[in-house]
């Protein structure tokens, strides 16, 4: 078939999948919540002390901060009601420990609406590993649905328009 | 890691007060936002479900 280089990847494809690597075909081209991922989301370790680690996610414009160890797997998660907490005492006092966490390949329409439904304003999208991939913020997912709804009214106006019946 | 993670949300289930919306079933809390008082909790397994995240493990002695 001319391919060259062929690998056989035991974990199967889901696991490729929720690691966030490249994929092809029909559900290529649905946006997933590891596309939306903030990457940049403020992190910081366990023993930091809460004012820092405040500062930092304020200068870093998130009100939000996921606790990582040094290969930035996620041990724990300060949402803005977390972060408002303690001043010198270790992060690991206030934070959330062992959140639920998220894969990649997870279709964003379904992370809005369950993140709509149980009001909650951030996850952690993390690989299969518990690596860290970035922060989904409630307010992308939301937007990129209403985008996705809009995209699809215009669908169905332009398919409506051709339609020899459309009045 | 997974499977840690895995026998970590069970254990939190069939202990609670709480009820999952998908499966009736009892849980400590909400598999989604961990909570325990959660209106629209969910159970582990059912939110693997809604949210298309099952990841298939390969059997020792394959590939």
């Amino acid at each position: 078939m001319g391919f060259e280089r062929v690998y056989h990847y035991a974990a199967g494809k889901l696991d490729w999948k929720a690691a966030g690597l490249p994929i092809e075909g029909e559900l290529a081209a649905r946006p997933t919540a590891g596309q939306f991922a903030r990457a940049d989301v403020p992190t910081c370790r366990v023993d930091e002390p809460m004012a820092t680690v405040r500062d930092r996610a304020k200068e870093a414009g998130c009100n939000a901060c996921v606790v990582v160890n040094e290969e930035r797997v996620v041990f724990g998660l300060l949402r803005s009601k977390e972060l408002a907490r303690g001043r010198d005492e270790p992060v690991e006092r206030f934070m959330r420990p062992g959140p639920s966490t998220f894969r990649p390949h997870v279709p964003i329409v379904e992370m809005a609406v369950y993140m709509f439904e149980h009001n909650v304003e951030s996850s952690p999208i993390t690989t299969s590993d518990g690596r860290l991939v970035g922060l989904l913020l409630r307010e992308d997912a939301e937007r990129e649905v209403h985008r996705l709804h809009e995209e699809h009214l215009r669908h169905h106006e332009a398919e409506g328009s051709d339609h020899p019946d459309a009045g | 890691m997974p499977g840690e993670e895995a026998g970590k949300k069970a254990d939190r289930e069939g202990v609670g007060s709480l009820v999952c919306a998908g499966c009736n079933r009892p849980i400590e809390w909400c598999s989604f936002c961990d909570e325990a008082e959660c209106p629209s909790a969910i159970c582990y397994r059912c939110l693997l479900t809604g949210l298309k995240q099952w990841v298939a493990y390969p059997a020792a002695g394959t590939g």
